[in-house]
């Protein structure tokens, strides 16, 4: 996995929707909220971390570089 | 089509792009830079790579002067690679110093001592004196340039993927531009473009997973401006040699002390200091001969660099190496107390456009700086973007008219752009992107034979033929994969052709050819480079004997100093 949300703090201000470099995220309308729609593309670069004004997202490292 | 009119368009607003850009603001307003991710998230700074530390800092008390700085740089392995060109090195080492006070204008925040002076690193000893750089707050390091960008009202178009430059009477007059998110395409006409783009280094399947995009450089790097550049008809050389770098995961070890050792328990980087070989290459081939694994060992560093590096590195607040922090931190690894374990990776390819001092290519109208040209280093970025940009804003001042856009070429570009989203069924891009990296990790990784190079060719070439007119695209998005998967190939080929011409391997200098076919270096190739051109849709490849292998002189900085059209 790779950007894991918590839904509870995202205020869904779209900051990291803005950022993500690769365009990996995507906005669903519905809910007003970001989510992961291309996760095989994320290059692990934690913008959507850092920049994150709630601290809502989470970039895991994935086990395959244990 | 749209079609938006400026002087200077500048493609990629990485480290190159902003400064290329904010230069040729000096001398037009008229002034467009384009990236396709966003001004703040786009290039190597962008995510926060390589930015606790800048080098050479020359000419400041202690310090090298610039003729001593090249003097090093050739003394080490990069003097006998044959290859350079040492006057670019005695003009990052002149004009870097001034473009970091520049940079600290604009709001980058430089490391300082009790006293207020820069607390400089001393890395490695030139001489009686030693080489510095300094420290910096890497979350500032993308803010100052964007921020300026700002100030000076320069339009920033992000979310847009130049996709094909325009060329009219053998001149670059501007670039198609093609929206990531909406998927609109856009004329930019221009009288100067300047190409920025970064490394090309999505070539290489290089981490376990299937994950195309873990990996060090910028994962939008995916060679643009290079596969622009061929395709416009530019030459560009240097494309067989490779660089690799020691890395864990995706993120690079990055060390600035200690000692690296092979299964053994030998430390072979000694041994390799002394062959004059590249360390990148040395230690690709302690992993070739059977050594590996690799560690690194830096647990005898002092207290107090080891203060430092966590402290710089580590910085939480400025976030100056996010991903190597973070990933350390989530995997535990703690520099103090661990061997580290790396292996090498192919990160990208030192080749580009041909230039000359001032960032011309061999078109007239292009200009290339940063990755794409042969600096791979920050201020190498620095200072030939700012060259870059001047040059530029300087030729579209001369051009009094507009020269025409070709309509024909505009309609051709668009329909080969859009070919992938009219499609029914296909092959997603990601797949095709996949089958390239794949034929290039089994056909040309870092080792090389003839024999395979050769049927990797047919390989590509049979996907181009075969595979490329069946990719789909369901939306913006892919289209932009698509687009890039493209220029994936047209970077692989120019590769795989140019290592397959070059009939010798090239051991020495940051970036390295390995031939096991010809295993050294031969004196007939000595300061030879491979040119690669497109001649009506041919690759051409030829040799071309490269500058004499000497320190410059002052009187021939003095001759390239005023940045000429």
């Amino acid at each position: 996995m790779t950007a894991e949300f918590d839904y509870d703090k995202c205020t869904g201000c779209g900051r990291c929707y803005e950022l993500c470099p690769l365009d990996v995220l995507a906005w669903d309308d519905e809910k007003s909220r970001p989510y992961v729609r291309y996760p095989d593309e994320c290059q692990l670069c934690f913008i959507c971390q850092e920049e994150c004004p709630a601290k809502a997202v989470k970039v895991k490292v994935p086990l395959a570089f244990w | 089509m749209n079609t938006v009119k400026t002087g200077v368009l500048v493609i990629g607003a990485g480290a190159a792009g902003s400064m290329a850009a904010i230069k040729a603001s000096d001398i037009t307003k008229d002034v467009v830079v384009l990236e396709k991710a966003t001004h703040r998230s786009g290039g190597a700074l962008g995510i926060g790579h390589y930015t606790s530390e800048i080098n050479p800092v020359c000419n400041v008390p202690g310090g090298l002067t610039s003729a001593e700085f090249v003097e090093g740089y050739l003394s080490g392995s990069s003097g006998w690679s044959g290859i350079e060109r040492p006057l670019d090195k005695y003009i990052i080492a002149e004009e870097f110093t001034p473009i970091i006070r520049e940079l600290e204008s604009w709001g980058l925040e430089i490391y300082r001592k009790e006293d207020g002076s820069w607390d400089n690193y001393w890395h490695k000893h030139i001489g009686e004196r030693m080489e510095s750089g300094c420290w910096v707050k890497g979350g500032t390091m993308k803010k100052c340039l964007m921020d300026e960008v700002r100030r000076r009202n320069i339009k920033a178009v992000k979310r847009t993927m130049a996709v094909d430059l325009l060329t009219s009477n053998g001149k670059v007059v501007g670039a198609v531009g093609l929206n990531t998110r909406t998927g609109d395409l856009t004329a930019f006409h221009a009288k100067a473009v300047v190409l920025c783009t970064g490394s090309a280094s999505r070539t290489y399947v290089v981490n376990p997973g299937s994950k195309w995009f873990w990996m060090r450089d910028m994962g939008t790097n995916s060679g643009d401006g290079r596969a622009m550049a061929y395709r416009a008809g530019a030459e560009l050389a240097m494309m067989e040699l490779i660089r690799t770098d020691h890395m864990m995961g995706n993120v690079m070890a990055r060390f600035w002390g200690g000692k690296c050792y092979n299964s053994k328990g030998e430390d072979f980087l000694s041994e390799t200091y002394r062959k004059r070989w590249s360390r990148s290459y040395a230690m690709h081939m302690e992993e070739h001969k059977g050594n590996g694994p690799l560690y690194w060992d830096s647990r005898n560093l002092t207290e107090e660099r080891l203060r430092k590096q966590y402290e710089y590195i580590g910085d939480e607040k400025n976030h100056p190496d996010v991903v190597l922090t973070e990933s350390f931190r989530q995997r535990g690894v703690d520099l103090r107390k661990d061997l580290a374990y790396f292996q090498s990776q192919p990160i990208g390819f030192l080749g580009g456009p041909v230039f000359n001092y001032y960032g011309g290519t061999t078109l007239p109208g292009l200009y290339a700086a940063g990755d794409e040209i042969w600096q791979d280093s920050l201020s190498g970025a620095y200072v030939f973007a700012r060259r870059a940009g001047i040059a530029a804003a300087k030729y579209a001042a001369s051009q009094k008219g507009w020269e025409p856009i070709d309509k024909r070429q505009l309609k051709r570009i668009e329909e080969d752009v859009l070919a992938p989203m009219k499609r029914d069924k296909g092959v997603p891009p990601t797949e095709l992107e996949e089958k390239v990296r794949g034929i290039m990790t089994a056909c040309a990784y870092i080792s090389k034979v003839g024999g395979m190079l050769e049927y990797g060719l047919r390989l590509l070439r049979e996907v181009q033929e075969k595979w490329w007119p069946q990719v789909k695209a369901g939306n913006p998005h892919e289209l932009m994969r698509a687009a890039e998967v493209r220029n994936i190939m047209t970077v692989a080929e120019m590769h795989m052709a140019a290592a397959l011409y070059r009939t010798e391997s090239v051991p020495y200098g940051r970036h390295f050819l390995h031939r096991v076919d010809y295993p050294t270096q031969h004196p007939t190739w000595y300061r030879q480079r491979v040119v690669v051109r497109n001649e009506g849709g041919e690759m051409r490849l030829s040799k071309r004997l490269t500058v004499e292998q000497r320190p410059p002189t002052r009187e021939e900085y003095e001759a390239v100093k005023e940045i000429k059209p």
